[in-house]
């Protein structure tokens, strides 16, 4: 991407195509509103970040303040008390190796599912599509069962496997409607170049979409690290705990243990919960939008 | 290199009633450029898709230099194709395009080179070779859709309305070159398009389509000389030519007042008394006081320069008809003059009015 910069500082606005005007009152609305709900996530985070280097008496006494000294005690209470450590660890590698595997499996899927046309095909999209509509409370409980016979529960490994199959509906869904856009005629060429089915789909279509790859990941990445349910089903070992699950089990510590709780500390923990997050969407996010067929056909 | 035979081929879409390609017989020589044309929806992509191995064959048989093709994947017919769209990989370099099969066919590294850069020289690519296709006009495009297939030198060419996304101008200039390129490539070449001047001008040979049925498969020159049906008549050249229903009377056809003579064979050949008449804008004369002739009344007229034409509605025996006729461009006659025109004696073509078919000579 190159930008112009213009010498001017006064940036010429072009003149609107007549007509366009009249949508002046919906653009106002909706400009409103994406401004006010941007301003309400940035006004929460920064009042998540204001808290964790408070005291608990300051944040009652001037929520909406800047903190008036740093209390980075706040974080190193939150990490080591809270256990965050080992903690973010265990998050890393499973959330990590889950998103993965859930793409590794579910691309090829969405690419044949998208290919073929035959009835199974059409029966399998839906059946995938299903899963996106069961809720997982509805299916824990078996789930559990099905992985304590094979020893599997209270175990990262077990909630690896459990991650990657809950995921795998949304992600074959996602795909196999990104794959469906990508253009035939890429495929028929690479057919005539003498290319393979594997060939075409990994050094064709893999990289065509790429952007939909990206956007699948992060999905998964955001929705798998601020997973608890699934977890605190299966994960009872404090070692073997997530990041959302210290977090809960450090509120509860802070909350009813003690008669003075840190509130500090406790946005400290959440801080650490969310900011890695919010770290990968501004390093990733604009991926998502890229397009990069441009130029594939006239 | 070598021929490609049709014999008897036939392609019917899944859920479609009538065949896109009917029965479809031709037969293309070594080194011979063979252009399908006609209008849209006439089974032309189908006919080249079959051949390429993207399209099932449900009837007949495909042959490349005698080998039967027919149920053969594409990566092993040795053919190259140029897309319409083009259809280059987006994300991959000018040069990775064009090299790409060779990398697949594991050509070794420096040969690759070799034949990208000889092929980037004659298409005038070099200096795009490292672009991406994204940032390349539509004629440079085009090249590079080019380029892949040349790199190749496979047994076939198959080209599917290359330059439908050209404007005028470079369309014309890319024509010869592709003209000249296939001369001096000798590859067989099957290419599709719906202009007729395309087909004309690039086609050893030209295979005239309608409605998936082949209708007429000559040279350029034989087409326009003898066509072989009123379809091919009424599709080929520009503007087509006349097609005026006419009646077998005695021996000789009438149209309005004009009679035109037959041959014995022609009355035996036709099917009922109805008779088209077809005669080219060019071969039309003025007609001269008191002999028999088409009335007509200018309505428009269509100076190029070089060529004009005069569009003139003409009264055949209380039915009206456009006629379009070529005139001197030097004395380009006004709208709503009138004009007495016969045709040359000779420069009539006479088929059946009911079947369509070219009575013979
Ligand atoms: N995939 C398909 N499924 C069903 N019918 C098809 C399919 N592709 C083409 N057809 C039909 O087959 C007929 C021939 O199509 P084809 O694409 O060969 O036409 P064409 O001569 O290339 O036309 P054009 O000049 O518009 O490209 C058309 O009637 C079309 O509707
Ligand atoms: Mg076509």
């Amino acid at each position: 991407m190159t930008t112009t910069t213009h010498p001017s500082p006064q940036v010429r606005r072009g003149t609107p195509a007549p007509g366009t005007q009249h949508h002046g009152v919906l653009r106002i609305i909706g400009t409103t509103l994406t401004w006010a709900f941007a301003s309400f996530n940035v006004l929460v985070l920064l009042f998540m970040l204001f808290s964790s280097f408070k005291t608990t008496k300051e944040i009652f006494r001037a929520p909406w303040a800047p903190p008036s000294s740093l209390h980075f005690e706040n974080w190193s209470q939150a990490w080591s008390n809270g256990g965050f450590g080992s903690a973010a660890v265990n998050t890393i590698l499973v959330v990590a190796a889950s998103s993965v595997s859930v793409l590794v499996i579910a691309a090829p899927a969405a690419y044949a599912l998208s290919r073929t046309q035959t009835r199974l095909a059409g029966g399998l999209t839906v059946f995938f599509t299903l899963g996106i509509g069961i809720p997982t409370q509805v299916t824990i409980i078996p789930i559990f069962v099905m992985m304590a016979k094979v020893n599997l529960v209270n175990n990262l490994f077990g909630l690896y496997v459990v991650y990657t199959a809950v995921s795998l509906p949304f992600t074959v869904f996602l795909l196999t409607g990104f794959f469906r856009s990508l253009p035939g005629r890429l495929e028929e060429a690479a057919a005539i170049d003498g290319a393979g089915v594997v060939r075409t789909f990994v050094q064709i279509m893999l990289p065509l979409a790429r952007s939909g790859l990206v956007t699948a990941l992060i999905l998964n990445i955001i929705g798998l690290w601020h997973e608890t349910l699934i977890a605190l089903v299966f994960i009872q070992d404090q070692d073997k705990s997530t990041l959302s699950l210290s977090l809960l089990s450090f509120m509860s510590t802070i909350t009813s243990f003690s008669d003075n709780p840190n509130w500090g500390a406790l946005f400290a923990g959440v801080s650490i919960l969310v900011l890695p997050m919010l770290a990968l969407y501004v390093w990733l996010g604009r991926r998502i939008v890229e397009g990069i067929t441009v130029g594939a056909t006239k | 290199m070598a021929d490609v035979v049709f014999d008897n081929v036939t392609r019917i879409y899944a859920g479609a009633e009538t065949p896109a390609v009917d029965a479809l017989e031709l037969e293309i020589a070594d080194g011979e450029l063979v252009v399908l044309v006609g209008p849209s929806g006439c089974g032309k992509s189908t006919t080249l898709r079959m051949l390429a191995g993207l399209e099932g064959v449900d009837g007949g048989e495909i042959r490349i230099g005698s080998h039967d093709v027919t149920h053969v994947r594409p990566k092993d017919r040795d053919i190259a194709m140029v897309f319409q769209e083009y259809a280059l990989y987006p994300h991959m370099t000018v040069e990775q395009n064009i090299g790409f099969h060779l990398k697949i066919a594991k050509v070794p590294r420096t040969e690759i080179a070799r034949r990208v850069t000889e092929a980037a020289r004659m298409l005038d690519l070099t200096p795009y070779l490292q672009r991406k296709p994204g940032k390349l006009s539509g004629g440079q495009r085009q090249r590079v859709a080019m380029g892949r297939a040349i790199v190749r030198e496979p047994q076939v060419f198959l080209m599917d309305e290359p330059l439908s996304n050209l404007d005028a101008k470079l369309r014309v200039q890319t024509r010869t070159e592709i003209a000249a390129l296939q001369r001096r490539l000798g590859v067989t070449t099957v290419y599709v398009t719906h202009d007729q001047v395309e087909a004309m001008t690039l086609g050893d040979r030209v295979a005239v389509l309608d409605h998936g049925v082949l209708q007429q498969f000559d040279r350029p020159r034989a087409i326009f000389d003898r066509p072989a049906n009123t379809f091919v008549a009424g599709f080929m050249g520009s503007p087509p030519m006349n097609l005026l229903g006419g009646r077998l009377e005695g021996e000789d056809v009438r149209v309005a007042e004009l009679t035109l003579p037959t041959t014995r064979a022609q009355r035996e050949a036709l099917t009922s008394d109805e008779v088209t008449v077809g005669v080219r804008t060019d071969a039309f004369v003025p007609a001269a006081d008191g002999e028999a002739a088409l009335n007509s009344i200018i309505e428009l007229v269509e100076d190029l320069g070089s060529d004009a034409y005069a569009y003139c509605m003409t009264d055949l025996g209380g039915a009206a008809r456009h006629l379009a006729v070529r005139v001197d461009p030097d004395e380009v006659p006004d709208r709503g003059a009138k004009l007495r025109l016969r045709p040359r004696p000779g420069a009539v073509h006479l088929f059946d009015g009911r079947t369509g078919d070219r009575l013979p000579d």
